[in-house]
């Protein structure tokens, strides 16, 4: 690169007016603890929820350590970000279902999978009868699984096997049921994939439902996780018709009901939709990119280590080519360059949300992994100045008593005592 | 914020680049009739976050109309009355796994003769996943517009081998993928080419497919740019050739400078939007 461009993508970055606060913690989970204790601690502070956000770089490795974080601290965390519907219940349950359906023969756990994810026969329209008989309570499932036999079996010897048992020991009949239901499954088309796949999401939607949220705390994430994932898997089911149909037509796969639990998967895994809802009394937790032009008093940065952020965008194009493209020189000028090959969409994103903050930035690293090696500091921290947080004030902050560092006690005290002071100006 | 602005010779009268300086846009909001304003971002909570901030500050919104890249080229498209359906990824992937399986096919059947297909060597060669990578990289970096792709060679032929060799197998890789995904389907390959596709339609309608599709637009401002892409420069490029409309680009501010360095020159191809596989 020539040296003016270099420059350009490696410049100072000017440091925003708002002051920056520097918490290093030793793991993740410290680090994870450390962030929502600030944002705890400034809620105590009279500081409304709405006007902290969390970013994050990559919120892949942090979700479930703020997650937990945030139930410690009773804050319900939002975050802005793709439902991994494939890991959700809902989606389980219709990924068994094809599963108990595909082949010739299944063993007693992929024939009892649908129901210990909760698979319920759909609620018919307009009646509410015997809401307490479905889904099956997981220690029922549990006696039948100890008294069924291995091996594979096609369903109807399952059922001729679950009569048997039921002549000599009596297993209730709701397996029966179940079983004579997969049996009576249509054979795998467009049309009945999907209304076999729609009753079964609407059956758990009936009843699979209100159990996650019987068993979920006050703050309903769960709930809210498996609500939102019953409107995802209900789209995908939809789509699954449509790609079903055209694969069939191309010849690429077969109609079996495998063949249509692979595809579900692929639909699953691309691009996935995010969680629009916004509450104003949870706190939002967003990934770094898109912070952008967000205007808030208070920004809680996390995961500022010279592993996570920056980390430069994978690219299939030797490094060498990547840099004669942007250098943009001796006959690569109209090459549309990637900044992001050498860290330039970190640089943005670090920027954005040191803009966001209003009064306060607090950016969170941690100093070793789990395995005990250490993590160095991000190198975009030395673009600006922080004041650093010692760590008996961050012991104190995480402690019961949720004390605010004193750098960041100034600033809540300072945004106090300036707003009063602009009120009584002349 | 601070805010830097070009204006010079070397981009079109119309166009103005900015790094940061996004909140200019709040000074235009007012109450109208109706917009005359396109607020464009690629990143879909860009959008929200800056309608958040109109709610927030209690203005009208009724100057702007929010609309993301894709978007904007199916209405043009429909105007120009030019099809707007489009292969979405995990069709192509299954295209792309089918075309490696047929060439992998030929090859076992005769091993004399090597497969059409160009691949790059290396294990993950055959993994529809990289070839696919490899096919949106060399797009979003040419366009597959034919003075890029010989750019791409001019460029490649000038590093040390065996980095030159491999640069230009990547290429070669790239488009041969592209031709087969043609010639599987009826449908546009991708959204970007149909970003392309309306690229040509605004040029070939000399700006009547976009008056049709966008009536009363008078600006358009890209927001939040970390990168700017060969196919959005080309459709840029077209917008600014052929009607009145007035281009504001507003750039983030870690990558802001450097690329704006970067725009005449990105912008000096004829024919933007014009494809290499004729």
């Amino acid at each position: 690169m020539t040296g003016a461009d270099r420059l350009a993508l490696s410049a100072p970055i000017e440091a925003p007016d708002a002051p920056v606060i520097e918490i290093a913690s030793p793991t993740r989970r410290d680090e994870a603890r450390s962030a929502l204790a600030v944002a705890t601690a400034l809620r105590d502070a009279d500081v409304p929820v709405r006007d902290v956000a969390v970013a994050v770089r990559d919120l892949d490795p942090y979700e479930e350590p703020l997650f937990r974080a945030a139930l410690r601290h009773g804050i319900a965390p939002v975050f802005w970000t793709q439902l991994r519907v494939t890991r959700t219940r809902p989606y389980a349950l219709v990924e068994s279902v094809c599963e108990a359906l595909a082949g010739e023969a299944v063993d007693r756990e992929a024939l009892l999978r649908p129901l210990e994810i909760r698979w319920s026969p759909a609620a018919p329209p307009g009646s509410d009868t015997q809401p307490t008989e479905w889904p099956i309570e997981p220690e029922a499932i549990h006696r039948v699984r100890e008294s069924l036999p291995d091996g594979s079996r096609s369903i109807p010897e399952w059922i001729e096997v679950i009569e048997a048992i039921d002549a000599t020991e009596g297993v209730d009949d709701r397996f029966r049921r179940f079983a004579q239901w997969l049996e009576d499954s249509p054979a795998p088309e467009p049309a009945s994939v999907a209304s076999l796949l729609g009753e079964v999401i609407e059956g758990y939607a009936d009843r699979g439902l209100p159990e996650t949220k019987a068993a979920d705390a006050p703050a309903l994430l769960d709930t809210e996780t498996d609500a939102r994932a019953v409107v995802r898997v209900r789209t995908l089911v939809r789509q699954l018709r449509r790609k079903f149909a055209d694969r069939l037509d191309e010849g690429t796969l077969e109609r079996s009901w495998d063949a249509a639990a692979d595809l579900a998967g692929e639909i699953a895994t691309q691009r996935p939709g995010r969680r629009e809802h916004s509450n104003a009394r949870a706190l939002d937790v967003f990934e770094a990119n898109d912070v952008w032009a967000l205007d808030v008093p208070y920004v809680i940065a996390v995961g500022l280590t010279a592993e996570e952020w920056p980390r430069p965008t994978r690219s299939a194009l030797p490094p060498e080519f990547q840099e004669a493209v942007l250098r943009g020189g001796e006959g690569s000028e109209t090459l549309a360059p990637r900044p992001a090959w050498v860290g330039g969409r970190d640089r943005d994103q670090f920027v954005d949300a040191l803009r966001a903050a209003g009064d306060c930035v607090v950016v969170t690293r941690h100093t070793r992994t789990a395995g005990g090696d250490d993590v160095a500091r991000s190198p975009l921290l030395d673009h600006v100045e922080t004041r650093r947080v010692s760590e008996a004030s961050r012991r104190r902050l995480v402690g019961t008593d949720r004390e605010l560092p004193p750098a960041l006690r100034e600033v809540v005290g300072d945004g106090t005592e300036s707003g009063a002071a602009a009120e009584e100006g002349p | 914020m601070k805010e830097a602005r070009t204006r010079d010779d070397e981009i079109p009268d119309r166009l103005t680049l900015h790094v940061g300086g996004e909140e200019r846009l709040f000074e235009r909001a007012r109450a109208r009739p109706r917009p005359n304003e396109l607020v464009v971002s690629p990143v879909e909570l860009h959008q929200r976050n800056v309608q958040r901030r109109l709610r927030e500050a209690r203005l009208p919104s009724d100057a702007f109309r929010f609309a993301d890249p894709v978007e904007i080229c199916l209405r043009a498209l429909e105007a120009a009355g030019r099809p707007t359906a489009a292969v979405d990824r995990v069709d192509r992937l299954a295209l792309i796994r089918s075309i490696l399986d047929a060439a992998a096919a030929d090859d076992s059947t005769d091993p004399s003769r090597s497969t059409d297909l160009p691949l790059p060597t290396g294990a993950s060669s055959r993994d529809p996943r990289r070839v696919e990578q490899i096919r949106t990289e060399v797009e979003a970096i040419t366009n597959f517009h034919s003075e890029r792709i010989a750019a791409w060679t001019e460029t490649a032929g000038g590093l040390d081998g065996p980095i030159d060799e491999g640069a230009a197998e990547l290429l070669d890789a790239a488009l041969a993928i592209e031709r087969e995904l043609r010639d599987r389907t009826a449908e546009a390959v991708s959204e970007t080419a149909l970003l392309r596709r309306a690229t040509r339609a605004i040029a070939a309608t000399n700006g009547s497919a976009w008056d049709e599709a966008y009536p009363g637009i008078e600006r358009i401002t890209l927001l939040g740019l970390s990168s700017l892409s060969a196919p959005h420069t080309d459709l840029l490029n077209a917008l600014l050739a052929v009607t009145p409309v007035a281009a504001h680009v507003h750039f983030r501010e870690g990558t802001g400078e450097y690329l704006r360095r970067r725009v005449p020159d990105l912008l000096a191809v004829d024919d933007p939007g014009t494809e290499a596989f004729e």
